[in-house]
């Protein structure tokens, strides 16, 4: 026997779960202080958050937070850091940090949080910073009160605006 | 021919149109003609990583394709380095492997380790904890990829990011998380892989 599954539609298994790749809704990252992605269900184990081509309006770095009913700004460990020519980083408590940025790069690139336990979640990925020839490297940990429900990409100031690119998330369990 | 019958007392509910619904577990046919689940990503049992010169996880299914080992705030006694390594039947393999780690720490220039003994990411000092993960990723036949980040949010934070490769001898059923000395202990964390195919 086998059982053909040929991408069309979705499969749901036990506890409502999907298998296979669920993608959210690209959001063109032209306008805003924040994108959010809300909704992610309970049973997610991995979240991949996408940006192409994302830029913003001034020189605030660009975070990744999470959340359970609402976003979560506090207690993160999120250490990033840029190779180019050089090497800097840096790190923040408020979220998962993209380091660094101006108006002038662009960002591209996946965030992967990973679901290790309970509500602790990790975070591990690689973005490219076209402007500076660079690579942003981002690894951290964060734990929540509740079950995750929503991302937000934001800024560390939560001032500066998006004003190019996409960004979208993909799900799965 | 075999026909795939769902009764209502296997229905989770109505399906939404176009899905498939079914309250139980799906096997089919792989590829190489094996049996095989159809199912979501598996996370194994977590670990306190507080003890120990070493972390095994085992029994890792031959239709896996995927790894990814995770670490939240996980730390040594000591100055080595994390290894991850991979097994078969034959037991953990400790050499053959073609890694690369780097270190990204404020104001510093770049630091490059490469090692044979299992895929390396930087920690250095007993007072760091790390947490990130590293996705390992079977490219063909027995050989696997790793690419990772990891950072360090204590005294003197950093990042460390690798990458590498290994063939292995058979097929892939276990993962093991130690040190390049082999004696430093765990002491603090938790470490955990999930698994896909």
């Amino acid at each position: 026997m086998s059982v053909t599954i040929d991408g069309s539609a979705s499969v749901t298994i036990n506890n409502g779960a999907v298998l296979g790749i669920t993608s959210g809704t690209a959001v063109a990252s032209t306008s805003g202080t924040s994108i959010d992605f809300t909704g992610i269900p309970s049973w997610v184990k991995r979240v991949t958050v996408m940006l192409s081509g994302v830029s913003t309006s001034g020189s605030s770095y660009v975070l990744i937070r999470i959340g359970a009913g609402s976003v979560d700004s506090t207690s993160y460990t999120g250490i990033t850091a840029v190779g180019w020519s050089g090497i800097a980083n840096y790190s923040d408590t408020s979220g998962f940090p993209l380091y660094y940025n101006t108006n002038t790069y662009t960002l591209s690139g996946a965030m992967v949080l990973t679901n290790i336990s309970s509500n602790i979640w990790v975070i591990s990925g690689t973005v490219a910073m076209t402007g500076l020839n660079g690579v942003i490297m981002t690894g951290g940990t964060k734990t929540l009160s509740g079950t995750l429900d929503r991302v937000r990409i934001t800024t560390v100031n939560g001032t500066d605006t998006f004003d190019a690119g996409s960004i979208n998330i993909l799900y799965e369990g | 021919m075999s026909i795939l019958v769902l009764t209502s007392d296997t229905l989770i509910g109505t399906p939404a149109t176009g899905n498939l619904e079914y309250n139980g577990q799906f096997f089919g046919t792989d590829s190489a003609g094996s049996r095989a689940q159809l199912q979501r990503i598996v996370r194994a049992t977590a670990v306190a990583s507080t003890s120990g010169t070493s972390i095994d996880f085992t029994g890792i299914p031959a239709w896996v394709e995927k790894i990814t080992v995770m670490f939240s705030s996980v730390s040594l006694n000591s100055t080595g380095a994390f290894l991850i390594q991979l097994g078969d039947s034959g037991g953990v393999e400790t050499s053959g492997y073609d890694a690369t780690l780097i270190i990204g720490s404020n104001g510093s220039a770049n630091t490059v380790n490469t090692s044979v003994a299992g895929f390396p990411f930087y920690s250095g000092a007993n007072t760091f904890t790390l947490s990130g993960s590293m996705i390992i990723t079977n490219i063909t036949g027995n050989t696997w990829v790793e690419q990772g980040v990891f950072n360090n949010s204590t005294t003197t934070p950093f990042v460390t990011s690798t990458a590498g490769t290994k063939t292995l001898s058979a097929t892939l059923d276990r993962v093991r998380i130690t040190t390049t000395t082999g004696t430093d202990t765990f002491d603090a964390g938790t470490v955990n892989i999930i698994y896909e195919g």
